[in-house]
């Protein structure tokens, strides 16, 4: 498996969760705290997919989302939410925004490695579940 | 002088003669001669001759002066006095006849000319005086009004039949009384004496009219209502002669006027009053209407707050949600990474309290999702957002979330799916939501045994549905209980007895999300056997809030 995965996330613990797991599966994890920082990693590193939080201080998720799928290049990397925003329909604005996938916060472990795998494999846009079903 | 009827009387025959000669030389047509009294009243009857020549000296029954009197009263015939002697005796006796002539005898033929000529004249003039008399005061008697008529003095010359009837005098009283007498009138207001009016006109010389009210005192004492005038009478000159004073009863006009203005007045005091009425009632409407401007106006400024309020809520529900979830990643995402054992192997004590970690965790999520959903769902503001969904992989994964939960209490989770792929057009977070509140109460509510969820499709009123069953072998609802399954914050008794955890409000907000996709959730249940929850939905419809 592998690959270079993006995560920008504000929150020191969900950060640090989302990293140990993805380093435990074998992927490289870049990550920024916050939506400018994670756009210039995008823009300076090789990287295959981008885990975006939606609530950011500053740029929120919205804008970083509008601001990658712009990009000619930079569009085209996978762009997942994985959010604490889970009342009904925000699934549905998170999609709206741009971006590829969403995952609500709390995440359940196994199954979002799970989710992301499956992310990377089609190399494109899906409308992969939540981590909890909702 | 031809043409005129001439009839003597004298008794002695050669001067009857002699005159009828004289006559007839002078061109008259031939006299009738009557020899007494009596047969002079007789030919006056018989022939009405224009003039009589009577003899005052005549024999018989009746001398000169009463046969002339008869004759004037009867025929009205004029009279000529032929006579040789005139004594005053007979003179004065004579001139009470109103003759219109005395020739002594003897005569010439010229004096009976002469006294012919005057007669016929003066006859004929008087005649015509008395026609005009007659005319005059038969128009008078004749129409519907009162007439009086005075001399100059005031005195009452004539009275026509309406005002003997309005005076209560007979024409056979009031003539030749002062009118003052027979014509009392006062004021009706103030009960005086007013004028007379013939007095009045006499005065002025002019036509006046009576002052209004005037009331006339009849003679017996009624009281009349009149209204008229008075004129004066003049002579050929141009001098008063009289009073012609007309007058009518007014009662039954002035009554009618009355009730009229009566009628008028109580129209227009309506009228006003009405005006009043309307008046007050627009005053009314007025105070309303601004009452009810003032009413609309706070209740917009109350709905502008209530907006605002409802989206302080929205936002508080949107912030609560997140700020709770993002703990519970760390706690459910952490147990998790230790439970795959990622961090080193752990002992069997370890991983259950582990496990014991994340089913709480995951309970308390179900809990606050419950709580915050139910809010949302109160406040009438869910956006429902329909796409086909996979009922099996929706199933598939609340067995992967529930599973755990169920085999930590000893009980399996199942399904029991058919092989075909059914794809039901609804809210995804909505559908997952019913379902894992209904396994979890399953799982809740189960001891032991097992919880089993169904998939079916089948057509009902020419509609596809699909129904989802969530069997449990658990406790079951007694009968008596179902009523109050959906109805928020409760639990069944023995449910609270058996001490289960929960806010109750599970079932509730089953149904309400339900109804808001447009489907329905059933129970059946055996008590003491177990408990079949069922939802149903229309494979494919329209949405509430698309």
């Amino acid at each position: 498996m592998g690959g270079r995965i993006l995560v920008i996330e504000d929150n020191p613990i969900n950060l640090e969760l989302i990293t140990y797991l993805l380093k435990a599966f074998d992927y490289t994890v870049l990550t920024a705290t916050n939506g400018n920082e994670g756009i210039e990693l995008a823009h300076s590193q090789r990287v295959d997919l981008i885990i975006c939080d939606v609530h950011l201080p500053g740029m929120d998720g919205y804008q970083v989302a509008r601001r990658l799928k712009e990009h000619p290049v930079l569009g085209n990397i996978p762009l997942v939410a994985v959010t604490a925003l889970a009342m009904m329909g925000d699934r549905e604005k998170v999609l709206a925004a741009g971006f590829n996938s969403y995952i609500s916060k709390p995440i359940i472990p196994e199954k979002f490695i799970k989710q992301i795998e499956e992310v990377m494999r089609n190399k494109c846009p899906g409308t992969s579940q939540g981590g909890a079903i909702y | 002088m031809a043409g005129i009827k001439i009839l003597i009387v004298e008794d002695e025959g050669i001067q009857a003669l002699d005159i009828q000669h004289s006559l007839v030389s002078m061109g008259y047509p031939e006299p009738v001669i009557a020899f007494s009294g009596q047969e002079a009243v007789e030919k006056a009857g018989e022939l009405r001759p224009d003039v009589v020549f009577m003899d005052i000296m005549l024999h018989g029954e009746m001398d000169g002066v009463t046969t002339a009197e008869r004759i004037r009263d009867q025929f009205g015939i004029p009279i000529i006095y032929l006579t040789a002697y005139a004594n005053d005796d007979i003179v004065q006796r004579a001139k009470k006849t109103h003759p219109y002539g005395y020739i002594v005898k003897p005569f010439k033929e010229k004096d009976l000319h002469v006294a012919i000529e005057i007669a016929f004249y003066k006859h004929s003039m008087e005649k015509k005086l008395r026609d005009s008399y007659e005319w005059f005061a038969t128009t008078l008697r004749s129409i519907g009004d009162a007439a009086i008529a005075t001399d100059k003095n005031g005195i009452i010359t004539f009275m026509n039949p309406v005002a003997e009837t309005l005076t209560g005098w007979k024409v056979g009283e009031g003539l030749n009384k002062r009118l003052s007498d027979v014509f009392r009138i006062i004021n009706r207001d103030t009960r005086r004496t007013v004028e007379n009016p013939a007095e009045k006109v006499l005065r002025e010389g002019a036509v006046v009219g009576l002052a209004n009210h005037t009331v006339l005192i009849s003679k017996d004492g009624k009281e009349i209502l009149i209204d008229d005038s008075a004129a004066t009478i003049k002579d050929d000159r141009g001098d008063v002669i009289g009073v012609i004073l007309v007058f009518r009863d007014v009662t039954e006009r002035e009554r009618a006027a009355e009730q009229l203005q009566r009628a008028h007045d109580e129209l227009e005091k309506r009228v006003a009053e009405r005006t009043a009425d309307l008046e007050a009632v627009n005053c009314q409407l007025k105070k309303e209407i601004e009452q009810r401007r003032l009413a609309e106006e706070r209740l917009r400024e109350k709905n502008i707050e209530l907006e605002k309020a409802n989206q302080a809520k929205d936002k508080f529900l949107a912030n609560m949600s997140h700020e709770l979830r993002t703990p519970l990643n760390a706690i459910i995402g952490f147990t998790g990474t230790l439970l795959m054992r990622l961090p080193g192997p752990l002992t069997v004590e370890q991983e259950n309290q582990l496990r014991n970690i994340s089913i709480s965790a995951n309970h308390l999520l179900l809990i606050i999702n419950d709580i915050l959903d139910l809010a949302k769902i109160e406040s009438g503001k869910v956006d429902l957002y329909p796409e086909p969904i996979s009922c099996q992989s929706v199933i598939k994964e609340i067995i992967d979330t529930l599973g755990h939960t169920a085999s930590s209490k000893g009980i399996r989770l199942g399904c029991d799916l058919p092989g075909e792929d059914m794809t039901v057009c609804t809210d995804r977070r909505a559908l997952s939501q019913i379902l894992i509140n209904l396994v979890s109460n399953a799982i809740k509510f189960t001891q032991k045994g097992e919880v089993t969820i169904k998939l079916r499709r089948y057509i009902d009123n020419g509609s596809n549905r699909i129904e989802f069953s969530v069997s449990d072998t658990g406790m079951g609802i007694r009968e008596e209980d179902r009523e109050r399954l959906y109805l928020a914050f409760e639990q069944a008794e023995q449910a609270a007895c058996y001490c289960h955890e929960g806010t109750g409000l599970g079932l509730y907000l089953n149904r309400k999300m339900a109804d808001m996709l447009g489907g329905s959730i059933e129970c059946q249940s055996e008590y003491g056997k177990g408990s079949t929850f069922t939802l149903v939905l229309d494979e494919r419809r329209e949405l509430e809030g698309e």
